[in-house]
């Protein structure tokens, strides 16, 4: 009995362990969350985070949700998880004519590794509010399509665009430490 | 007897899979070359004044080896009875072959990167201008410590065996001297300094060689953050001086 309920426990824990969706090569995690795990000492040089302002536990609500923000925080929720169920259903329902529905396009994509199917929908998104966030995936995404990973300097020019775009210390040192994960890969 | 002899060949293994030699060491920093390109967090001038600047020439006179160097400093291995000791000491001495870049060509096409980026005057790839720059690099050196040590006992049929490779931290150091020309007569003229100290790679690494490859990197790294310092403090100092004399 006991060994069954290991097990169950075991499957139950299995979606948290999930990075970004099924993309296991990123993490998505809220700005509370990166800044604690700085503070901590935990890595935040080789490992690579997405990071969102904030994770919204009350994912169910997204089907009703039309502020952008908490779209955003209900779907990294989601993509957090890996509710594989409910993103596809949001995915095929979500407004692509608007901003924050590319973003989830680009985010869905790219949590699924299609970089560049998440590319096409990320360089349409416009608001200055998501630019930088939009600015990192882009040049993720082109990382990921490099052939040779060695060769990066090609690649280097998209993440200066987003440390351009850079406001906050917490931005800027996201960015270095994706260069320092690249150098060392 | 045939016991003791396993036990002996299995010791001497485990001491030549253990304790890294220094023509190994240097064999796996010269494997591969890296990189010095750097991301730039200078503040972006938005207005450029009437000033033109060309690069004539960059000069790297330089003692750097080609490759890079590993020397033993001390190292010691002490078989007792039930105990084995092993140390090595290493120094490595970055050489030329762990950049992807030549040197000179690096400095020339990161300072006019910084130029148009951070310069409140303009470069000018034509060499037309009434300004040119002279840049001279004065020193670049890399060098940090390399150490290998472990422990192997054995008593009849018990034996356990621990042994580290520890890397760094390496001192880089490199300076820089510009000097800013209008014909034959030097305007201005400064020298910059910059050292960077590696972290310490000492995480148990379960391939060695990931581990020199490693800090073949981060020596890679501080000779990078040390050109992105340098850089950033001369065309600093040209501002000013482009400054004064509008």
């Amino acid at each position: 009995m006991k060994t069954i309920a290991f097990f169950f426990l075991i499957l139950l824990s299995i979606p948290a362990f999930s990075k970004i969706g099924t993309n296991k090569d990123y993490n998505i995690i809220s700005q509370n969350d990166y800044n604690s795990n700085l503070v901590k000492g935990k890595d935040v040089i080789l490992k690579r985070y997405i990071v969102v302002p904030d994770l919204n536990k009350n994912y169910k609500e997204i089907f009703n949700e039309n502020n952008p923000d908490e779209i955003l925080s209900m779907f990294s929720f989601m993509l957090n998880k890996n509710k594989s169920k409910e993103i596809s259903q949001y995915i095929l329902s979500c407004d692509k004519s608007k901003d924050i529905g590319l973003l989830i396009s680009g985010l869905y994509h790219f949590s699924n590794k299609e970089y560049s199917r998440s590319i096409i929908y990320l360089e349409k998104v416009q608001d200055a509010k998501f630019a930088f966030l939009r600015s990192l995936l882009v040049a993720d995404c082109n990382y990921e399509m490099l052939v040779d990973k060695k060769n990066y300097n090609s690649i280097l020019q998209f993440y200066q665009i987003s440390l351009d775009l850079a406001r906050t210390e917490q931005q800027k040192s996201i960015i270095k430490n994706r260069i320092r994960f690249i150098k060392y890969r | 007897m045939k016991n003791y002899l396993i036990s002996i060949i299995f010791i001497g293994l485990l001491f030549f899979a253990s304790c890294t030699s220094t023509r190994v060491i240097q064999k796996n920093m010269n494997s591969d070359s890296y990189s010095l390109s750097y991301l730039k967090d200078s503040k972006i001038s938005k207005e450029k004044l009437d000033f033109n600047v060309s690069i004539d020439s960059v000069v790297f006179e330089s003692l750097m080896n080609d490759t890079t160097k590993v020397h033993k400093l001390k190292g010691w291995f002490i078989p007792l009875v039930l105990v084995n000791l092993w140390n090595s000491q290493n120094e490595c001495i970055q050489g030329k072959s762990m950049f992807e870049e030549d040197i000179p060509d690096f400095l020339q096409a990161s300072l006019i990167e910084e130029i148009n980026r951070s310069g409140n005057f303009n470069y000018d790839s034509l060499n037309n201008s009434d300004y040119q720059l002279e840049i001279s690099i004065d020193e670049i050196r890399t060098q940090g410590p390399y150490e290998s040590k472990g422990f192997f006992y054995f008593a009849f049929f018990v034996y356990g065996y621990s042994y580290a490779d520890v890397a760094g931290p390496a001192t880089s150091n490199l300076a820089v001297t510009y000097k800013l020309k209008k014909g034959d007569s030097v305007l201005q003229s400064n020298s910059f300094y910059s050292e960077k100290i590696t972290e310490q790679i000492n995480k148990r690494y379960t391939n060695t060689k990931i581990l020199q490859q490693d800090y073949a990197i981060s020596m890679v790294e501080a000779v990078s953050y040390n050109f992105k310092n340098v850089i950033e403090l001369i065309i600093a100092d040209l501002n000013d001086y482009f400054d004064k004399e509008k």
